[in-house]
């Protein structure tokens, strides 16, 4: 199948790549449209925790592009409360079939750890940051102590 | 069950269990325990029941933590939507079971483009965030009342054959503009009613000409039409008790020369028509002075214009009688403006307007506020009414048949005793072209069409409904329908149904009825067996065409893909060879065009080929289906669903601007002028050029979809004065070059419009 023989390539070089930014990656072997994963960032104020995203692939992948969200609870301006994120590569006008899922997972850790206040997906945070950015760190640093996960050991 | 013999635990303390509910990491907040008791209570629908209850200072959140991901202010019942853990399903049944009940008949669950879960009502076609509750007390009275809207919506949708007669019967400022079909007193339904331009050429309004058909008069002709013409003319009523009124004051007709009609205005002024060279004048033939004039007018919307000079008078038009200019003055009348307007151009090209009663200008338009005309459309003829005619001209007569064909059906029951009537059980099938008489069980009723009428109606919610699993909603939106691959598996007989729902079309089109349906695009260039082209997969699948497009603009042999397409079944996926040894074959720059013809062909045709053959000989059961070879793919969704009101001033309202356009741009006024004094049927056509169909979402423009979820109807700057607009249907987004001069811009968009093949799309 075109989705299942390209994502097991995809996950093979991605785990031989040993992606930093990417760890801890779960795939059940019954799914592969399913991935499972750690985003760990290296800015503050995303830097002292780990969080973990789903990557869901559709059966029509790579005519379609996979879709991303957070499974743990972030203070970001671009990822709402259900862990919706709004990530360009992967938009419905942006997708080309060559994108790689590393690429992806490249541009989503690139936009944790530089939100683009400019398009948000929780305006209210994206007022924050503009407007009080000593707040924002001090809040997503809080949120981040409470509810991320632990940092894999290099 | 001798469960009246169980004690009711209100006698007695009721047996709990407490669970104590663990943090499942130091930083969590849960305390606190989770009490379970199953007790009997008194009610006798209830018999057993599953309480749970919580004790404990946070006891809800307790209920729900142990995810990573919950929110905390928001304890309990935004779960349905969230649709974000399994895990968190799992850990919550018992506590949800009864809060998550099976979906109520006819909805439909289903996740939109950003992964979220939505919710569609395939009885009333709308769709919602939250999740349906069965029947909530206020809930019949709603669907009702939304049923009844769609009931109204569908009843608005005319047939061509209905246009212009119902046209002029709805407005008669329009009927002055365009004053041709006008009836007039003593002659209900005048002879000559092919209208002004039916003259002209065909090859003005299309590249192919179609002259060679012949142009027979528009012709009501069955009883039913007749009587539902009457039933809606009100406003012709008057105008023929006007013209009563008004025939006493002056010479009667009979004194009127050969060919000629007098007629009352809306405004009360007396005008003529000219039946021989189709021409209105407000001058008297016999006297040749003007009628007097009831109340001063402006303009009839054309510019610089003079009063009156929307009407040539008859010699003009024997001595010069071109082509070209006439064309003009048809689609640059857009009726007069309301006393005391004015309309003027700017220094810089661009129209505005003056209120002389407020002393105000502005840019609007001010007849987009006036329904007579931003609602209704001036009459017009083009090719399609002339393939209409002559298609009917072709449509087989009924042999040896009664003269009607009547049976009787349940409400409740439509779909099965329909399939019984027109499939099973029909004896010949010229049957099928005698008049049909309908009666629905238990009612009485004479059916002179209106009760035909509904029954197409309630029988195409019936059989289009995707509860059925014979179609299937093609995208995000919830209304244009497709085949579904799967239908086998829905119903082993899906094959009869697809003939009988064949039969069922057939019949609409040689009645003259509706569906109260709209397809995909490539379903009405099947049934004409046209190719279907890359371009046709833009509005049914936007993301998939673009990966498509993609392939051709690059080389897609690092994307490893074979000649092979993955299809589901059964929830199982399983591949398959677009052709033998597909599975080995790699696509590259080589081949990639017959790759992408496969994929194309696969996804419209192989996996429906059988239901479409089906469908097809059930329409042929009534219809030779060659004859709607003279129709293209719009035409036939006209054909098939009719014409709906389109309303230009919630058109424009819900109108976003790209580029450097902006609402008051001198071409975008250009534009909405256009459209404006468009007809309903070009109005369609535009819409159906820019969207993909000619259907107005239930609750207006606001509501329009595109292939990826909600999309405004969009009008971005775009090329050369020299190129045709262009249009993405996915994107409802119409590129429009920024003329020179109004004339250009409706030249070329009317060109683009009538002429779709290689215009729509972008490839």
């Amino acid at each position: 199948m075109a989705a299942t023989r390209r994502l097991t390539k995809e996950l093979q070089d991605i785990r031989k790549s040993g992606l930093k930014v990417f760890r801890d990656i779960q795939v059940d072997e019954t799914n592969i449209l399913t991935w499972n994963g750690l985003i760990v960032p290296d800015s503050a104020p995303y830097s002292k925790g780990a969080f973990r995203i789903e990557i869901n692939f559709p059966a029509e992948y790579p005519f379609k592009p996979p879709k991303v969200t957070f499974k743990t609870r972030i203070y970001h301006p671009n990822i709402d409360e259900k862990g919706q994120v709004c990530l360009p590569i992967i938009s419905p006008e942006n997708w080309k079939p060559a994108t790689k899922t590393d690429q992806v997972i490249q541009a989503l850790a690139m936009l944790v750890n530089d939100p683009e206040p400019e398009h948000p997906l929780r305006a209210d945070l994206a007022e924050e940051y503009a407007k009080d950015k000593k707040k924002f760190m001090k809040n997503a640093e809080d949120y981040t102590k409470k509810f991320s996960e632990k940092r894999p050991a290099d | 069950m001798l469960l009246s013999f169980v004690p009711m635990e209100q006698e007695h303390p009721t047996p709990f269990r407490n669970y104590l509910l663990r943090p499942r990491s130091s930083r969590s907040k849960v305390k606190g325990h989770m009490r379970l008791s199953i007790g009997i209570v008194s009610s006798e629908q209830e018999a057993t029941v599953e309480e749970a209850s919580t004790a404990g200072s946070e006891a809800e959140e307790a209920a729900n933590l142990s995810l990573d991901h919950e929110d905390v202010d928001d304890a309990e019942g935004s779960d349905t939507e969230e649709g974000s853990s399994q895990e968190r399903q799992d850990q919550v049944t018992p506590l949800h079971r009864t809060e998550t009940p099976p979906l109520p008949l006819g909805w439909q669950e289903r996740v939109d483009g950003n992964g979220r879960l939505f919710y569609v009502d395939n009885i009333n076609r709308r769709t919602q965030w939250e999740r349906p509750t069965l029947v909530p007390s206020h809930a019949p009275a709603s669907a009702q009342r939304e049923e009844r809207r769609a009931a109204l919506v569908f009843q608005q949708r005319r047939h061509i054959s209905q246009d212009d007669s119902m046209e002029h019967a709805a407005n008669s400022e329009q009927v002055l503009a365009e004053l041709n079909i006008t009836p007039h007193a003593g002659d209900a339904l005048p002879s000559p009613t092919e209208p002004v331009d039916g003259e002209t050429p065909s090859s003005l309004w299309s590249g192919h000409s179609e002259s060679s058909l012949p142009t027979t008069p528009e012709a009501v002709d069955t009883v039913d039409s007749i009587t539902e013409q009457l039933a809606n003319l009100p406003i012709d009523q008057n105008v023929i008790e006007q013209a009563r009124v008004a025939g006493i004051a002056s010479p009667d007709d009979v004194s009127m020369p050969q060919g000629w009609a007098m007629q009352v205005a809306q405004n009360g002024r007396v005008f003529f028509i000219d039946h021989n060279t189709r021409t209105t004048t407000w001058n008297d033939p016999r006297t040749n002075a003007p009628s007097p004039r009831e109340r001063r007018r402006r303009g009839r919307g054309r510019g610089q214009a003079t009063p009156d000079s929307g009407l040539s008078s008859p010699a003009d038009n024997e001595s010069g009688d071109e082509p070209e200019l006439r064309h003009r003055s048809l689609t640059m009348r857009v009726g007069p403006l309301t006393p005391g307007w004015e309309e003027r151009i700017h220094s810089d090209g661009r129209v505005f307007y003056i209120d002389h009663n407020k002393k105000t200008t502005q840019w609007e338009d001010p007849r987009l506020l006036d329904p007579k005309v931003a609602g209704k459309a001036v009459p017009y003829s083009r090719d399609y009414k002339r393939k209409y005619d002559y298609f009917k001209s072709k449509l087989p007569k009924p042999m040896n048949v009664p003269n009607k064909f009547a049976f009787k059906v349940r409400r409740q029951h439509i779909f099965e005793d329909s399939f019984k009537v027109i499939y099973l059980n029909l004896q010949r099938r010229d049957l099928l072209r005698t008049n049909l008489w309908i009666e629905f069980d238990g009612e009485v009723g004479l059916d002179y069409g209106g009760l035909a009428r509904e029954w197409f109606y309630l029988l195409s919610r019936e059989m289009f409904n995707p509860y059925y699993g014979l179609f299937e909603y093609s995208a995000t939106d919830n209304y244009t329908l497709q085949i579904n691959p799967n239908s086998g598996l829905c119903n082993e007989d899906h094959l009869l149904y697809f003939r009988f729902i064949g039969r069922i079309a057939g019949l609409a089109v040689y009645h003259g009825k509706l569906l109260d349906a709209f397809f995909i695009r490539p379903f009405y260039k099947m049934l004409l067996d046209k190719q279907i082209k890359l371009s046709d997969m833009e509005s049914v699948d936007s993301e998939y065409y673009n990966s498509l497009i993609w392939i051709m603009q690059n080389d897609p042999t690092e994307l490893d893909l074979r000649f092979a397409v993955d299809e589901e079944l059964y929830g199982q996926m399983l591949q398959k060879e677009l052709k033998p040894g597909g599975n080995d074959i790699v696509v590259t720059s080589v081949n990639k065009s017959e790759y992408v013809q496969l994929v194309m062909q696969w996804r419209f045709l192989v996996r429906v080929k059988s239901q479409m053959i089906s469908f097809k000989e059930g329409f042929n059961d009534v219809i030779p289906i060659h004859l709607l070879q003279i129709f293209d793919e719009n035409e036939v969704e006209l054909l098939m669903c009719g014409l709906g009101d389109i309303d230009v001033k919630d058109w424009r309202d819900n109108t976003v601007y790209k580029g450097e356009y902006f609402p008051n741009h001198k071409v975008v006024q250009w534009y909405w002028r256009l459209v404006l004094a468009m007809n309903n049927e070009q109005r369609a056509r535009l819409l159906q050029f820019v969207t993909g169909t000619s259907r107005v979402p239930m609750n207006g423009f606001k509501e329009l979809y595109g292939s990826n979820g909600p999309q405004l109807y969009t009008i971005e700057k775009w090329g050369k004065s020299t190129e045709y607009p262009r249009a993405h249907t996915c994107f409802n987004r119409l590129d429009l070059p920024a003329y020179d001069s109004y004339e250009d811009l409706r030249d070329n968009l009317l060109f683009a419009i009538e002429n779709t093949q290689g215009f729509e799309g972008v490839d």
